[in-house]
């Protein structure tokens, strides 16, 4: 235990992977996919686990290559320096952004679906205050706490597919075709926009060394696979692909549909319960990430005075950023979902071709 | 925007009497960046500049199934 | 300390920055509800009348006898949303709409309005997604909630029992509220909900010395010869949601056997001497068939049955192979009978009633896929054959009728 104190272990990482996946899961996948791929939506993150596959290999190389180097350490490693800190500001802002997307829809998600009444600012801020506090105690804390947000949120998903699996009806998930092939293509966007693994590289000097790397890796990307499958089969499968596509909150209004034994219902408080803890791991996450982001672009010996500073900054953007809920699905839908996939996907493997060429990694 | 400036007053107080006294002050500048920032943000929330928000004024150069009316 | 300082005096700023509002709204006490658990919506000119049935659930009162009595209240707005709003100017307590279990919707306003009726029942968060959709019959919603609350009775228990006891008839079902909007969303095939409807009992004339006796008490209980049943379905049209036609009665059964929800029934057949034999369906399963020949569409409807003889009229010893066979055979031609009568709706109003572009859409994706655009034409040329393959499988404690004798041996 020594050799690895004030570090994470690997498994801890992909463990705040599942959870940082699985709370936008819930929000949208199902409806996003399931405008495009329609019934054959819940086959779209097969093909987005492809890719984290292929994007697990090419992080697994800088892991190995660059021990206790972050990925901003990598970056600037392999690109001429202002190139590299540019590649860095748009890392800062793209999960800026992001984050910004995340509390947002936060505070949303309690006025659409449970108080329409009530000032979302409380949800917030209320959340935001405890983010600060929190960030602070370290990713160490930060990681323990996913573990045991992880179970939670395992028990609560696995009892919810229990009651929902066996209503769901297969002509809503059926007929799969050749020509669903294009469709479920165009549905993969979105879940390819959440391999998140990259961000998690900012602080990856906190990770400590082994070569399960890889394994972690792939069960958990098995465990979103099958996670992000069974939220689209599920919802779809009990209410349509018309119905999901059309909703703001597509898993919640199939879980609020739930009726057991015909008399009991209001699942969908559980399931909100989840939302919030998974919902305080992303924010903290991201929040930690981008403050890493920040210390390496200026070379900051501690992060912790610009804690307070930059969550106000996000504060004030999660209004600057949408003057509605509609402004907001359509800049997620339009933008964050492209943003991502560049930021994730297409910069770590340019820098991984550019580390080929030179021979470093 | 008052309250947003006594906001950011009360953490920039706070943060640069920790800096002081942790001795970190080769970090001041690019606080000072963050605290422009935070003015900055705070001037566009208050006031909307643009009369538009972020998300307007970036979907407007992409194809937006929202903006392009209906 | 300081750092404890600073952040209460944070907290206290971003306290006050909300402007010292109540901070949460929306909150209710749970004694100062209204549990509204049945809605009823009308066309009152050219505004909506929504009237609610609610229910106390507090224990205390619940063993008094006002509480037994459910209340009913009515409002009027220009739409739904308006008309439930405007609840709140002369109800004394909070209206909850997250017990809802019947949404009852009058013909007249379901004619052209059907989907904006329910869509603030779906759309609201308050609203539970599977209170079923019924659809008044030749009369107003709030006539038919009147109807029962006033003879005492508790409308949504009523519709609760009429629901589960329709299986025995098969000529209605239930209908969840998500179902209903999905099917109003699908643009390939008709939507269709349950109908209610206010029968009056035929009451035979009193005799002369009693007439005058009883009437006063006639008078009292003239309401309660009007009752609430539930009995077949209306149909909207796929395209534009307008209200199409309605059934009920055996081609209601039909229907019910082509999309099979089909639960039990009676079906009367004859034997050989003209008397009644009943039968009790038992169950039933009808596969539709698409098959593409050339671009030509033709529709199998197969129906598999099984029955049981559960009433003997006559004194004919009916079990015997070709009686049976028989009966049988007057079964399969009831059944055709009835499922060919919507045929001949489907036909009429050139509408897809029972989903039939699902199941082509299974069967042949990629041929769906070429046809959707033209669906509501190509539906027009498609042919329709209906097999029906039943069994009389048993009859139950007693076996021979109660007047057959043994034929006495020579």
């Amino acid at each position: 235990m020594f050799r690895n104190k004030g570090k994470i272990s690997v498994r801890q990482v992909m463990i705040i992977l599942i959870i940082t996946v699985y709370t936008p899961s819930i929000r949208f996948i199902a409806r996003a996919t399931s405008y495009s791929a329609k019934q054959a939506s819940w086959l779209s993150p097969i093909i987005a686990f492809g890719v984290y596959v292929i994007m697990l290999f090419i992080l697994n190389r800088f892991y190995k290559k660059y021990k206790n180097k972050n990925f901003s350490e990598v970056i600037l490693d392999n690109t001429p320096k202002l190139i590299g800190k540019t590649i860095i500001v748009i890392y800062i802002i793209s999960i800026t952004l992001l984050l910004v997307l995340y509390i947002r829809y936060f505070g949303e998600r309690f006025v659409t679906a449970l108080y329409p009444n009530v000032d979302i600012n409380i949800f917030i801020i209320s959340i935001l205050l405890i983010v600060a506090f929190m960030i602070r105690s370290g990713i160490v804390v930060i990681a323990r706490m996913s573990e045991l947000m992880f179970i939670i949120m395992t028990i609560i998903f696995v009892s919810l597919m229990f009651i929902m699996v066996p209503n769901v009806q297969l002509e809503n998930v059926t007929p799969i075709s050749t020509l669903d092939i294009i469709p479920v293509f165009k549905g993969s966007i979105v879940t390819i926009a959440l391999s998140y693994l990259p961000f998690y590289f900012f602080f990856s000097h906190e990770w400590s060394q082994n070569d399960k790397f890889l394994k972690h890796g792939i069960m958990a990307g098995l465990y979103i696979l099958i996670i992000e499958v069974l939220i689209i089969f599920v919802s779809v499968g009990l209410m349509g692909s018309t119905v999901i596509s059309r909703s703001p909150l597509s898993f919640f209004i199939a879980v609020k549909n739930i009726n057991l034994l015909g008399e009991i219902s209001g699942f969908e408080s559980i399931l909100v319960s989840t939302w919030i803890l998974t919902d305080f791991v992303i924010l903290i996450v991201y929040t930690y990430s981008a403050l890493n982001m920040i210390k390496s672009l200026f070379n900051l010996g501690d992060f912790k005075p610009f804690i307070n500073i930059y969550i106000f900054i996000t504060y004030l953007l999660t209004w600057i950023i949408a003057k509605n809920v509609f402004e907001l699905q359509d800049w997620g839908a339009q933008f964050a979902v492209y943003m991502n996939i560049n930021v994730l996907i297409v910069i770590p493997v340019i820098i991984f071709m550019i580390g080929k060429v030179r021979k470093v990694v | 925007m008052l309250k947003y400036i006594m906001i950011i007053g009360a953490i920039s107080i706070y943060e640069i009497y920790m800096m002081v006294k942790k001795r970190q002050m080769k970090d001041f500048n690019a606080f000072l960046i963050f605290v422009l920032i935070a003015l900055l943000a705070s001037y566009i929330h208050v006031h909307d500049p643009f009369d538009a928000s972020l998300s307007e004024l970036l979907l407007k150069l992409v194809k937006s199934e929202y903006f392009k009316g209906g | 300390m300081i750092r404890t300082i600073t952040l209460t005096l944070f907290v206290f700023i971003l306290y006050v920055a909300t402007g010292l509002e109540t901070l949460v709204g929306g909150r209710m006490d749970i004694s100062d509800a209204f549990y509204i658990a049945t809605v009823g919506l009308d066309k009152e000119d050219d505004e909506i009348q929504m009237t609610i049935v609610t229910k106390q659930y507090s224990p205390k009162e619940e063993t008094s006898q006002i509480a037994k009595q459910d209340k009913y209240f009515v409002s009027v707005g220009r739409d739904v949303f308006e008309a439930a709003r405007n609840f709140n100017s002369f109800m004394d307590k909070e209206t909850f709409w997250g017990h809802v279990s019947y949404i009852l919707v009058s013909e007249n306003l379901a004619q052209k309005d059907i989907d904006s009726a329910l869509d603030f029942f779906v759309r609201d968060h308050e609203h539970k997604l599977t209170s079923n959709v019924l659809v008044i019959k030749d009369a107003r919603a709030e006539e038919a909630i009147k109807l029962v609350t006033d003879s005492g009775e508790d409308i949504t228990t009523k519709l609760k029992v009429l629901s589960k006891g329709v299986g025995a008839l098969s000529i209605s079902s239930e209908l969840p509220l998500i179902d209903a909007f999905n099917k109003i969303n699908n643009k390939y095939c008709s939507c269709y909900i349950p109908t209610l409807k206010i029968v009056e009992d035929q009451k035979d004339e009193p005799e002369e010395e009693t007439k005058e006796a009883s009437n006063t008490e006639n008078e009292k209980t003239d309401e309660k010869t009007k009752r609430l049943v539930l009995e077949g379905y209306v149909f909207f049209d796929q395209d534009d949601a307008k209200l199409l036609c309605s059934i009920e009665g055996g081609t209601a059964r039909g229907f019910n056997f082509i999309i099979n929800k089909i639960k039990s029934g009676v079906i009367v057949v004859k034997d050989p001497d003209g008397e009644y034999v009943n039968l009790e369906i038992i169950d039933s399963k009808t596969e539709i068939i698409p098959k593409i020949e050339d671009d030509k569409i033709t529709v199998k409807l197969k129906t598999k049955m099984n029955s049981n003889i559960s009433e003997i009229h006559g004194e004919v010893d009916i079990f015997k192979a070709d009686i049976i066979e028989g009966l049988v055979n007057q079964q399969n031609d009831i059944i055709k009978a009835e499922m060919q009568s919507v045929i001949g709706l489907v036909k009429e109003y050139n509408s897809d009633l029972f989903d039939l572009s699902s199941v082509i859409n299974h069967k042949y994706p990629k041929k769906w896929d070429k046809i959707k655009d033209n669906w509501r034409e190509v539906f027009k040329d498609i042919k329709f054959e209906i097999e029906v393959e039943s069994k009389i499988n048993r009859t139950y404690s007693i076996k021979k009728p109660a007047l057959s004798r043994e034929k006495e041996k020579k």
